[in-house]
């Protein structure tokens, strides 16, 4: 593998090509060209300069004084004797993924920045605070809106069992308590997780399922680069890890991540981790106080949300959220078909669909599975009825989404295709 | 003033500065007039515009010297300026980008294809790793300067720099750039 520090020709390559042209300020001129400014900040004046006064060369000072050149003396002898004794053992060791491994377990705190290839500027970024045996307690995460078009960008906190949701596009906040969700949400904070990525690294290492390369550059102020490359019998062998290790506190600043793709390993993205272990104020952990006053809520800890299934099968209970729905609809029962669409309160429920008339409903079912395998739900496709504007016409719906309600086993809700 | 302005730290001069002591402002635009046109450069891609962008940011931070409560954060406060007026300025060219690299590689020479192709990769990184590269290497900045302007741990400073730099280097090496062009490797 090529040593990048070798590349000395690089800094000289950027110099040439972005140096300055070494222009000197000037502030005499800038003065004169903006009196305004210089009125301004010279208004402030009360009347006589407040020249900052020279802070005393405390060091200078002291080591003029003879007894202090004795003491010091004597320091640096004491010193030296000390770190002849000591040499053999101060000879530091090379690095090994287990050094990052005991390192972090001093980590309490973390902030992570996800960015991938195709959207630089908008990383994922994760808030983590942990317990004293290195669990995650709590963790915040911002999802740009690329992540999940249609649902906008996102605002999420995870604490233990119970997850709150802020969607800002829809204003809406989801709070539920399921652990079916938590662990999900759980799931997308360990993903980003330095920690774990290299325990798993040294564990796929010991079986011999990956290969790493060390670059411990003997400049200290350089990161120690770790090349992992996954081999054909591992679970991902087209996959290579590079972390980039701080050589003081052996903690990983980043990790990017490459692909093989046409004989070559393609950058997909890059991770990186800020502010370990500085203090996260924990009201980062909870969105209550963030959350605009006119923002629907939607709390399915404190509320009976959707049907229950009763004897139904699943398929015939998915059909039946949908026919009761809206027959509310027609009935213009909002609070009814609030329930049944993920427990949305009835004025939000008239607002967004209280401009339309719903006149009947032409053809309801059979349920399927879902398209998409993730929702966990049915189909049930319909066909209603509409006055809107005058005009009577037919709302065909393809998608309309029905599954068990989160922390609530036994009741099924409409969940989207709407 | 007694003091040479060169000794004094930011905060300091800052507090002076905000007391209407127009020498300390002076020692501030003359310690981060540079990095603040190194910044704009990054954004606008353009050296003259730049220098413009860093004239304009002292003007809005003289006149807004006032509300600055951490005078510690100077060059933080100063670089968020300096952000904003060189984007404003891009947005007003009708710009969505700083640089259009492939309108100018006609008629040049090797040495300018090379240099185009150094500045092309350095404005191919994403703008948080383009500012630290320019701000490295447009004046020679030392990692303290840096870590203060862009407001980001020296460790980070070193971290982030060392990365930028092998995108640039990958991306050289793609087109077809590499250290015997010159001389060295």
């Amino acid at each position: 593998m090529e040593r990048f520090e070798d590349q000395n020709w690089l800094d000289e390559a950027l110099t040439e090509a972005i140096g300055s042209e070494g222009k000197k300020p000037d502030f005499e001129k800038w003065k004169a060209e903006h009196p305004e400014a210089v009125e301004m900040l010279t208004s402030r004046a009360d009347g006589r300069p407040s020249a900052p006064t020279r802070p005393l060369n405390i060091g200078r000072i002291i080591m003029k004084s003879p007894i202090t050149k004795l003491a010091a003396a004597a320091v640096i002898i004491i010193g030296a004797l000390v770190s002849i004794n000591l040499l053999d053992k101060s000879i530091p060791k090379a690095y090994a993924l287990v050094h990052t491994i005991e390192a972090n377990h001093t980590v309490r705190y973390l902030h992570i920045k996800d960015f991938s290839s195709e959207h630089k500027d908008e990383p994922k970024e994760i808030w983590v605070e942990c317990g004293e045996l290195g669990q995650i307690e709590n963790a915040r995460m911002h999802m740009p809106e690329w992540d999940s078009p249609d649902d906008g960008a996102k605002a999420i906190v995870w604490n233990q069992n119970k997850v709150q949701v802020y969607f800002k596009k829809k204003n809406l906040l989801f709070i539920a308590a399921d652990k079916t969700v938590a662990d999900r949400m759980l799931m997308l904070v360990q993903e980003c997780d330095p920690r774990l990525a290299v325990k798993r690294l040294y564990e796929q290492k010991t079986a011999g399922k990956v290969k790493i390369e060390i670059d411990e550059p003997s400049d200290k102020t350089k990161p120690i680069v770790v090349t992992a490359t996954y081999l054909p019998e591992s679970s991902s062998p087209h996959r290579r890890v590079v972390l980039f290790v701080d050589q003081a506190t052996k903690l990983v600043t980043a990790t990017e991540f490459y692909q093989l793709k046409d004989d070559e390993y393609q950058y997909t993205g890059v991770q990186e981790y800020y502010d370990y272990n500085q203090t996260i104020d924990a009201k980062m952990f909870t969105l209550d106080a963030e959350v605009p006053a006119d923002v629907m809520r939607i709390d399915q800890t404190i509320q009976d949300v959707g049907l229950a299934q009763g004897n139904l099968s699943d398929e015939e209970v998915a059909v039946e959220v949908a026919r009761q729905f809206f027959e509310a609809l027609i009935a213009a029962d909002y609070a009814k078909a609030g329930k049944l669409l993920e427990g949305i309160p009835a004025d939000r429920m008239q607002q967004e669909l209280g401009h339309i008339k719903y006149l009947r409903i032409i053809s309801i079912g059979p349920a399927g599975p879902h398209p998409n395998p993730k929702t966990g739900g049915l189909v049930v496709p319909c066909t209603v009825e509409i006055e809107k504007d005058g005009q009577i016409s037919e709302w065909k719906l393809n998608r309309l989404g029905v599954r068990q309600v989160f922390n609530q086993p036994g009741r099924w809700t409409i969940f989207g295709g709407i | 003033m007694t003091l040479k302005s060169e000794e004094c730290c930011d905060e300091l001069l800052v507090e002076a500065a905000q007391n209407g002591h127009l020498e300390s402002f002076g020692a501030l635009y003359e310690r981060y007039h540079s990095p603040m046109v190194a910044l704009a450069y990054s954004v606008l891609g353009d050296r003259d515009l730049a220098e413009d962008a860093a004239q304009e940011t002292f003007a809005i931070a003289c006149q807004k010297l006032g509300t600055l409560r951490h005078s510690d954060k100077f060059a933080a406060w100063l670089a968020s300026i300096c952000r904003n007026v060189a984007r404003s300025i891009l947005r007003s060219k009708g710009q969505s980008a700083a640089v259009d690299f492939q309108e100018c590689v006609e008629n040049q020479n090797d040495e300018e294809n090379r240099r185009d192709a150094i500045r092309e990769a350095v404005w191919k990184l994403r703008p948080a790793d383009r500012e630290l590269i320019v701000m490295r290497y447009y004046d020679g900045f030392s990692q303290a300067q840096i870590s203060s302007v862009l407001d980001i741990s020296p460790q980070a400073v070193n971290g982030r720099l060392f990365r930028a730099k092998r995108k640039i280097a990958k991306y050289l090496r793609r087109s077809g750039f590499t250290g015997e062009d010159y001389g060295t490797v």
